[in-house]
Parts: C-alpha cells; structure tokens; sequence
C-alpha cells in the first residue's frame, strides 16, 4: 500500500475523536468505587487473618513453653524419688559410722563400769587389806580414789568420745558435695532403664502387630495365579 | 505539559479520583473513536472503554511510566475490542492463501485515490478484514504479530488486508461514482 494513502487515513483515524456520554464517566467511577470497597474487605480479612495468626502463635507458643516449664519441673520429680534413695545411702554411711562409734561408747561406759567395778573392789580389798588405818582417812581416801577413779576413766574416755563427734563434722561437711555428685543417673540405672524399655517394646511387638493389627508374614503371595512371594525361598 | 501529566499520572496511581478523571477527559474522545472503529456500533464501544478505561486505572502500576501511558491505554482498548468481536461475533477466517500477485492492488490505483471520510470507510468495511485492516495501518503492526492476536495464520492476515485493500480500491470507485451521479 502506497504510503500516501496509509498516512492519509493514519492521519485521519489519530484525529478521529468521539464525545462520549455523560454518564460514562460516572460509570467507570462506581466500577472503581465497587472495587476499592471490595479491597477495604478483603483487606479487613487479612488484618483478621493476621490477628488470628497472632493468637495462634502466642497459643501455641505458650503451649510449648509450658510444654517445656512441665518437663523442667517433672525433672525435679525424679530427682526426688531417687533423692530420698540417695540419701538414705547417705544416711546410711553415718548410721554406721554411729553404730560403729556406738559400741566404742558403749565400751567405754562398760570400760568405765568395768574400772568402777574394779575401783569398788579395790576399794573393798583396801577395805579389808588397811583395816588397821584410821577408818575416816581411810575411807576420806577411798572417798578420793574412789573419786578419782570415777573422774579419772571419764576424763580418760570423754576424749575418746568427743573423738569420734569430731571425725562426724568433716563428714558432715563432705555432705554437700557428695549430694551434688549423687544427683546424676549412674550409668548402671541408665542402661537399666534401657533394657526395661527394650524388653517392653518386644514384648508389645510379640504381643500385638502396630495399630492392634495382627501382621504376619504371609507364607505365599499370589497374583492371578502366579507367585509373587513364597517363603521357602 | 509532559509534567503535569507526569504529575497527574503519579496521582492517579494513588488512586487519586481526581487525577483519574482528568486522564479520562484527557483520552476517552480518541479512545471511544478507536473503540468504534472495531466494533462499529457507539454503546459498544463505549462498554468496551468502561472496561478498558477501569482495568489501566486499577492496573496503572503496570504502566512503566507517564509517557507510555497513551500507548499502554490504547493496547487495553485494542485488545478490549478485538475481544468484544470474538464473543459477541464468531469470526471465522477461512484459512487463505496469499492471492495471486496479479491480484495484487497496484500501486497507480491506490494512488488515485479520492478524499474520504474515514468513519464511512470503516463503518461500511466487513468486519472480517476490518480487524486486520486496522492492526494493520493503523496500530502498525506486522502480519506476524495480526496472525498472533487474533489466533490465525500468517497467509490469511496477509491475503486479509490484500481482501481490504481490493474493498478499499471499490469502496473509492464507488464514492466517485456516487459524486459523479450527484454532480
């Protein structure tokens, strides 16, 4: 087509102009306004869609952390019902300790009984040996011995008695550091707990399939009368 | 001139009403008047620019910037149009071969060629060149770009526009004789 022509109706279509109708305008504005009130909406919706978000994570948030403060606080619980074990094996080391100290009392009381016993009779064959003496110093000294008897083993045993409350007090204080190191699961317990866990399960396993659904291997497979799967093979 | 469109053009992205208006006053003449030359009838034209008119205001982001707007807005228009023909309109091209070069209009006859009224011509032409006739001249598109838009091969856009400008060469013999019968 030869130009001329072409620029001549090019020109004449770009000139071209058309009045619309009035109301053409207003008809697009409320198409917009239509619109925009549309996306008002949907924006509301998102803003819940967010708050709802919100909440939920704060939810679950809070579930999990509770979650975590729960296992953090039954943790203790276990450390309590072994603690008491512990402590009894504590307890138990100064119990006999005690016990042992307690026959060494005991001895010595029977020690002292023994010497008061032995002063007594001392006393008696002095008694009866130092008749001729005068009574009242005799028996003032005798008073005395026999005095100082009594002292004497007390003062003798109140050492070996104080002794061993001595030897209490560095155990007493070693306590403390003894409880921290018994906080921890000994190995042996672990294990234990293992093997109590392991043979439970098996023992679910053996008992029932998963789901309470019996599965056994089946001993032939077949599909349209070919075997897929035998188990003599 | 160009910034105050510019100035228009980046309140009307921010949905300004005013701003929207002052563009629709500033193109819905020429845009009703390409609107029309595809459709041939001014209610439908006129739906069609509602549309066009709402969708470049509502999609203004995607316009790159104040100066390819024109250019961006008459696209919308376009394609409105030739979508309005599709659904209101089957259009069928029957699948044409490139006519005979001896069919070919020559370039003395195309030469000769009288005033015109351009709206006549384009209210009278089928509408089965018409679309490729005006992608054609006055979009400026190639026969590739015809046969991609509306979904057709390239030989039938070309032996199209062959088709119009064989109806344009009558349409001109026929003004001449209708001046010459007058006269």
């Amino acid at each position: 087509m030869k130009n001329s022509l072409k620029n001549k109706l090019k020109n004449q279509y770009e000139n071209q102009s058309e009045i619309p109708t009035e109301n053409l305008w207003e008809r697009i504005e409320s198409q917009l306004e239509n619109s925009e009130e549309k996306k008002v909406v949907v924006a509301k919706k998102i803003n819940y869609w967010k708050y709802a978000a919100i909440f939920l994570m704060v939810v679950s948030l809070g579930l999990v952390v509770n979650y975590f403060l729960n296992q953090k606080s039954v943790n203790p619980e276990f450390v309590n019902t072994e603690e008491p074990n512990l402590k009894q094996n504590e307890k138990s080391i100064p119990i006999e300790e005690i016990e042992n100290i307690q026959p060494i009392q005991i001895n010595n009381s029977q020690e002292i009984a023994i010497n008061k016993t032995s002063n007594s009779t001392v006393n008696s064959s002095d008694k009866t040996a130092v008749k001729v003496n005068d009574e009242k110093t005799l028996t003032q000294n005798n008073q005395k011995s026999i005095v100082e008897n009594v002292i004497k083993p007390e003062k003798e045993d109140s050492p070996k008695v104080i002794v061993p409350n001595i030897e209490n007090k560095p155990v007493l204080a070693q306590q403390p550091i003894v409880k921290e190191k018994t906080k921890y699961i000994t190995a042996n317990e672990l294990l234990f707990g293992r093997e109590v866990d392991k043979s439970y399960k098996e023992q679910q396993e053996n008992d029932e399939g998963k789901m309470g659904v019996n599965l056994r291997k089946p001993k032939e497979v077949k599909i349209l009368g070919i075997t897929v799967y035998s188990d003599e093979q | 001139m160009q910034n105050d469109f510019q100035h228009i053009f980046n309140r009307a992205i921010k949905q300004d009403r005013l701003a929207q208006k002052t563009i629709y006053e500033m193109f819905s003449g020429k845009m009703l008047a390409v609107a029309k030359s595809y459709v041939n009838n001014f209610d439908d034209a006129e739906d069609i620019l509602v549309t066009a008119f709402f969708k470049a205001f509502t999609k203004i982001e995607d316009c790159r910037d104040s100066k390819s707007f024109p250019f961006w807005l008459r696209k919308i228009v376009v394609n409105d149009s030739i979508n309005f023909i599709r659904k209101s309109k089957n259009l069928l091209y029957v699948e044409g071969e490139i006519e005979h070069i001896g069919d070919e209009i020559s370039d003395e006859e195309m030469e000769n060629f009288p005033d015109f009224d351009l709206e006549k011509v384009l209210s009278q032409m089928p509408l089965g060149y018409k679309l490729v006739f005006n992608l054609y001249v006055f979009e400026d598109k190639k026969h590739q770009e015809i046969a991609e838009i509306l979904n057709i091969s390239e030989g039938t856009s070309k032996s199209q526009l062959n088709k119009a400008k064989k109806w344009l060469v009558e349409f001109f013999r026929t003004q001449e004789n209708e001046k010459f019968v007058k006269k």
